[in-house]
């Protein structure tokens, strides 16, 4: 797929605090920033860990299995690139290092459930954007 | 040290412009035009003026120093509050007035966001904008999906908050949304961002708001029943979306404790609530949180019927942001100051109503609430 044929919104690739995790996804790996001090992590990316006030961090391989803290269906597009897709559904999951990631949820709706297990899905969306997402893991 | 707040400033004065479609009116006139109607209202000029608290409009503007040149005075005290529901202003004019920083202030909110056409669903270059997350409404179906997971919520159940919002406005002549809404009505509509349906998400509207606060003793010698603040409370989860479960606005609690436990009250003292509404299923948690209602059987408890005309605890008499209009809170606590002074008019006046509960939100970030009565205590 090309950039010109993608007409959903395409985050800031180049913000450098986030850079990292974006080309990691690229490669489908799911990552957090990780404090290098007190190993907490936190996401998106901050300049400073809240849990310890050391500075020092890296990007570190989370894991890619998760449960569906809850999940909103849109039946409408506020941002015209998702007409075609009404109505789709985006979640909060919290993945199994504890971590919550917002993400869309891909596939048939009729499994969805609070609670529900997912693992990590890496949409290619354009050349140098891949978007980390979710799909239900079958029971 | 005294902390106690109670029965020592009072509301003296409410003004509001139309609402609706202000097209060419700037947030800032919006609010000098609704401060003009409030001083008649008080029965004062701006001589008496002494501070002034301004909210940020939603597009950021509405600073003190921006409505200073067309109010055409300079209070020794004035402040801009970056997200001042009503509450938050409040509390801090209480403050300013309780250590003699102020005595009269005028308090004001004004916007455009109709006309101007605020990007409401503005998309974040964010993992969340990507992934189609956007709107208020986005974080309050994820908040209500859960909630009706956990407990079992039923459509009817939740439904009688935007509901009940429609029979209010529909005995309010400033309300914008008036037409019948029955429960069969709302529950034919399709859902917008599921489980929330286009009632349960606030209107988008322009207007100007404002209110006068002073000292009781001044209160005394002006031509309205003074409406005197009873307590107040506090309390914030500014980590934001850093604290997983921020959607649950368990902090809120907090604030809940804190009000009940400075003024001795309970949750049988108030007659009147009124709860911000940018969405239906904050109200809610608020009423969960505050403890009108146990956590999970808010649900049960609406479907009683008692926030609903006749019902035992009304609630939003005016419509709030769901029918009447969107002022972020602010037309809430006028129409309960109107209840207050027994001047609602016949469609919608609550007899008898002495007691009333305010309480507002930042999103997931900040709450407040406030007690008023018509008595000092």
């Amino acid at each position: 797929m090309t950039d010109t044929a993608y007409t959903k919104p395409v985050p800031d690739l180049d913000d450098p605090a986030m850079a990292p995790f974006w080309a990691a996804a690229r490669q489908r790996r799911l990552t957090a920033q990780q404090c290098t001090s007190c190993k907490a992590y936190r996401f998106p990316a901050l300049e400073i860990c809240p849990t310890c006030l050391e500075q020092g961090a890296h990007w570190a391989d989370v894991s890619q299995d998760g449960t569906i803290w809850s999940f909103a269906t849109y039946h409408r597009a506020f941002h015209p690139g998702f007409k075609d897709e009404l109505p789709y559904v985006v979640a909060i999951v919290e993945n199994a290092d504890g971590i919550h990631y917002v993400g869309k949820i891909s596939g048939p709706r009729d499994h969805l459930a609070v609670g529900a297990k997912v693992r990590t899905l890496f949409i290619e969306c354009t050349d140098r954007f891949t978007l980390p997402a979710w799909e239900l893991v079958d029971a | 040290m005294d902390t106690d707040i109670r029965g020592k400033v009072a509301i003296v004065g409410i003004g509001h412009t139309a609402q609706g479609e202000l097209p060419g009116q700037s947030p800032e006139l919006n609010s000098v035009l609704a401060i003009k109607e409030a001083m008649k209202d008080a029965g004062i000029d701006r001589s008496s003026l002494d501070g002034l608290i301004t909210c940020k409009s939603v597009q950021g503007t509405n600073t003190d120093c921006q409505v200073g040149p067309l109010l055409g005075i300079n209070p020794r005290y004035a402040q801009t509050l970056d997200y001042g529901t009503c509450n938050f202003s409040i509390h801090l004019a209480v403050q300013a007035i309780v250590t003699g920083m102020a005595d009269t202030v005028a308090l004001c909110y004004g916007a455009n966001a109709r006309t101007a056409k605020f990007p409401f669903g503005f998309t974040p270059p964010t993992l969340a904008g990507a992934s189609g997350l956007m709107h208020v409404g986005g974080p309050a179906a994820l908040a209500l999906q859960r909630y009706k997971s956990l407990y079992g919520m039923t459509d009817e159940e939740f439904g009688y908050i935007a509901v009940g919002a429609r029979e209010w406005a529909r005995r309010n002549p400033v309300a914008l949304f008036r037409d019948p809404m029955s429960m069969a009505d709302y529950l034919a509509m399709d859902y917008l961002i599921e489980p929330l349906r286009r009632p349960d998400l606030t209107m988008i509207s322009d207007g100007g708001v404002a209110l006068i606060l002073t000292s009781a003793e001044r209160a005394a010698d002006m031509p309205n029943k003074p409406v005197y603040i009873l307590g107040m409370s506090e309390a914030s989860q500014i980590r934001g979306e850093y604290m997983p479960g921020y959607l649950d606005r368990e902090f809120l609690g907090l604030a809940a404790q804190q009000i009940w436990n400075s003024t001795g009250m309970t949750q049988s003292d108030i007659d009147l609530l009124y709860v911000q509404d940018p969405t239906a299923f904050w109200v809610l948690q608020m009423i969960e949180h505050f403890g009108f209602a146990p956590v999970g059987d808010g649900g049960k408890w609406l479907a009683e019927g008692h926030t609903l005309p006749g019902g035992s605890l009304p609630l939003n008499t005016n419509g709030g942001q769901l029918s009447e209009c969107y002022m972020w809170g602010w037309m809430h606590i006028v129409e309960a100051v109107r209840q207050l002074r027994g001047a609602a008019g016949p469609e919608r006046q609550v007899s008898g109503a002495e007691i009333a509960m305010y309480l507002s939100t930042q999103t997931w970030f900040k709450g407040g609430a406030s007690i008023i009565a018509t008595h000092k205590g």
